[in-house]
């Protein structure tokens, strides 16, 4: 069945036949009562109805062939609507004449999922009478874009106000706040949890009565996300944000003048009392203490990101309170210094997640702090993604936070070419719940690492070792062990080539026995056999990228494909021995059914073109 | 290797019996709790409400769709404005038998809760609504307009500010 998730309320059909789940025979739908106070009420219709507590819903009524708005109870307004034909004549309908009108209303909603508000308001409403109504459903409202078309006409409050409780997630274009701030009396979207406003470009410049007007209809939003620019009022939209409380801001200021929004910021966070998601992002440096005084004045915070913001050196050094941060993301701080990460991690010792890729001024002293202060830490980004960078960090560090940090399931250290097997050894035994591993760029990292891996950490989902010194052997051992592997990365790699080739016919010797025991296996529980065989057996390899290993060969990766047969993605290069020939291509097509993504060098391959 | 794939039977409406490889019949989401028993029924299962066209159809979809990779779960009630993804494959498929041939597609797609083919056949009859003014609307899908004179002036009244 198909679903709508609204809030905690699923919705499912509708006028698809006739129910008798309320105990009155002739209703249909899924009954819901919203009122008792009305009479007929037969039918609670869910084409009409948004479900939730605070609902907003119709009854349908099957004498007066009428619908009945509710909300919270009360009857608001009342039309007429058509009875469907499939209500009307329950026998089979005739399929050779069907019309668009014949489909289940649900479906015609399904469908109209996929147009455009202005297809709506022009075009669909004026179609039918069962358009019309279909068009004005609360489903179909319940998200509501307006970036798109303002420069054809704008939005009269008036369309609004009809819609408007429907309304939970808004996406609008930042000059329609002066539209809406216009008319802030007429309209309070009750409803609207998250707003997001785009562009907010320095076209004119607000006053603060305009931004606390047009958040004034939003009385209830907790997600607000405004994509920055160079907008001059920020610090004015700020100010209006502080009167409501928000549990997620992502908010941003690409100008220069980062000093009068720092006082604002600091007055928003100040008020707010069930704040938890907050993000910056601007181009400048904040002042020294804005970071400081954010995390002071907002005890609730449970995941700060400034990535994108400038901060300078001594940010942190403020009080010894802890922290309830669980979410740090600090990437490309070239300031972001030794102290401060110390004075932020002793304060907040719950951390979780640790992104502090590409801060290049760490050292490895700054670095042992994680492991003396994270001992909860379950994702860890270093290293650097820019590929230019060479980031420092020995293989002792990597040591020192895998023994402290037990329970780490995702570490990233990109381009970390100090990195030897020794830590990475160190790392399996400690971390055996680790579930994704990025060490592109580590050039040091050898099938060794690979070896520790597989025999240690059974739950590993993704590995990527770009640019590093392992060997099909290697690899071959990981895909045996760790069944749950689904992409593995070993692109660039100059050791892959097929001198190791008798490991994989081993494992196609066994994978074929196993399968002759499966062809004489009863029929009848191909089902449960398939999973559980599955399992066991072969690997579950999805994502393969073998791009850029020069030494690969055609026979390697034939091999490889009858060893990997859930494969859908798969990247090669033009190399030596690789090159376009129709008889591979189909044979590897043969191995991997599901194999959707064949790339070779830039080229994509396929299937439809190498069908038998 | 000579494996036996396992099949199901389902009957149409002109009772005529259908035998479908389990793998297709995996992508009917109506029939997944069943499936088990179905293996172990020599009986077919009767679907009055497809016809043998639409079914023969749903299977020549299934087949070429059969090695689709799952579609990401839907986290967040996401806007689905797009129908920029529908193949020339599936697009050609959906429309060359016509309309009604279609909108049947879409109910027994619907009945049998097939998730892919619903997506894609809705994307495809949503095209051919997207900018096309009523009375084309109404011309392409055959639709009588039963507005009176009355109330197509109110629906017009109520939406005239978004006329051009």
């Amino acid at each position: 069945m198909r679903r709508y998730q609204n809030g905690d309320v699923y919705f499912s059909a509708l006028f698809t036949g006739y129910y008798s789940n309320c105990g009155k025979s002739g209703t249909y739908g899924n009954m819901t009562l919203l009122s008792t106070s009305m009479e007929p009420k037969e039918i609670g219709c869910a084409l009409k109805c948004c479900l939730s507590d605070d609902c907003i819903g119709i009854n349908f009524s099957d004498k007066s062939k009428e619908c009945q708005y509710v909300l919270e109870n009360k009857l608001t307004t009342q039309t007429t609507v058509l009875v469907p034909k499939q209500l009307e004549n329950d026998i089979f309908p005739d399929k050779q004449n069907m019309n668009i009108n014949d489909l289940p209303a649900e479906m015609l909603i399904e469908i109209f999922t996929y147009l455009r508000e202005c297809d709506f308001l022009r075009n669909v409403c004026h179609v039918c009478q069962l358009w019309n109504l279909i068009s004005t459903s609360p489903i179909l409202r319940q998200n509501v874009e307006i970036n798109e078309y303002m420069d054809s006409y704008a939005y009269p409050m008036k369309y609004f106000s009809t819609i408007q409780l429907y309304i939970k997630k808004l996406v609008m274009h930042s000059t329609y706040i002066q539209t809406f701030e216009k008319h802030h009396q007429d309209a309070k979207f009750e409803n609207l949890k998250s707003l997001h406003i785009t562009s907010k470009v320095q076209c004119t410049w607000w006053p603060n009565s305009v931004f606390n007007n047009f958040f004034s209809m939003f009385p209830n939003v907790q997600i607000i996300k405004i994509t920055p620019d160079f907008w001059k009022d920020a610090e004015n939209c700020l100010y209006a944000m502080s009167k409501y409380s928000i549990v997620e801001l992502d908010f941003g200021y690409f100008g220069r003048n980062l000093h009068e929004l720092h006082y604002r910021l600091i007055q928003f966070v100040q008020g707010q009392r069930s704040l938890k998601i907050l993000k910056i992002r601007a181009l400048h440096y904040f002042a020294e203490n804005t970071v400081a005084q954010i995390l002071e004045k907002c005890p609730t915070l449970t995941s700060l990101n400034i990535s994108g913001a400038l901060i300078p050196s001594g940010s942190f050094k403020m009080s010894t309170n802890t922290l309830a941060l669980t979410k740090l993301y600090i990437e490309s701080q070239s300031l972001f210094k030794d102290g401060d990460l110390e004075a932020l991690l002793k304060r907040a010792q719950c951390l979780k997640t640790l992104n502090i890729e590409g801060c290049r001024s760490i050292t490895e002293c700054g670095f042992l702090h994680i492991a003396l202060n994270c001992s909860h830490l379950k994702q860890l980004f270093i290293g650097d993604l820019n590929s230019g960078n060479v980031t420092d960090i020995s293989s002792d560090v990597i040591t020192k936070i895998a023994i402290a940090c037990p329970y780490l399931e995702f570490l990233s250290a990109i381009g970390c070419s100090k990195l030897k097997d020794d830590c990475i050894m160190d790392l399996a035994l400690a971390c055996g719940s680790l579930r994704s591993i990025n060490l592109n760029g580590c050039t040091n990292i050898t099938d060794v690492s690979l070896f520790a891996l597989a025999d240690h950490c059974p739950l590993l989902k993704r590995c990527e070792v770009r640019n590093s010194a392992i060997s099909i052997k290697g690899a071959m051992h990981l895909i045996q062990n760790c069944k749950g592997l689904t992409k593995l990365n070993m692109s660039n790699c100059k050791n892959i080539d097929d001198k190791n080739v008798s490991v994989l016919e081993n494992m196609l010797d066994i994978q074929s026995q196993n399968n002759q025991t499966k062809t004489s296996s009863s029929v009848n529980s191909e089902l449960d056999m398939s999973s559980s065989r599955m399992s066991c057996l072969h690997s579950h390899l999805k994502d393969f990228d073998l791009s850029e290993s020069m030494h690969v060969t055609r026979t390697l990766v034939t091999k490889l494909t009858k060893i990997l047969p859930d494969l859908i993605s798969l990247r090669l290069s033009i190399s030596a021995d690789i090159d376009s020939d129709k008889e591979w291509f189909q044979e590897i097509f043969e191995n991997c059914v599901c194999l959707s993504e064949f790339k070779l060098s830039t080229t994509t391959i396929r299937r439809q073109d190498y069908l038998k | 290797m000579n494996k036996i794939v396992p099949q199901i039977k389902l009957e149409t409406y002109e009772k005529e019996v259908f035998e479908i490889d389990l793998d297709i019949a995996k992508k009917f989401g109506k029939l997944v709790p069943v499936l088990q028993e179905l293996l172990n029924d020599d009986k077919p299962l009767t679907i009055k409400t497809i016809n043998s066209g639409t079914l023969k159809k749903i299977i020549t979809w299934c087949t070429y769709h059969k090695d689709d990779p799952l579609p990401p779960e839907d986290d967040d009630n996401k806007m689905k404005h797009s129908t920029e993804e529908v193949s020339s494959w599936d697009d050609k498929f959906l429309q060359e038998d016509g309309q009604a041939a279609l909108f049947d597609l879409i109910s027994a797609a619907h009945t049998l809760d097939i998730d892919g083919l619903l997506d894609v056949a809705c994307k495809v009859v949503a095209t051919m609504i997207k900018g096309k003014a009523p009375e084309e609307i109404r011309k392409v899908f055959n639709i009588k307009n039963d507005f009176t004179q009355q109330e197509e002036d109110q629906v017009r009244k109520e939406n005239d500010w978004c006329e051009d």
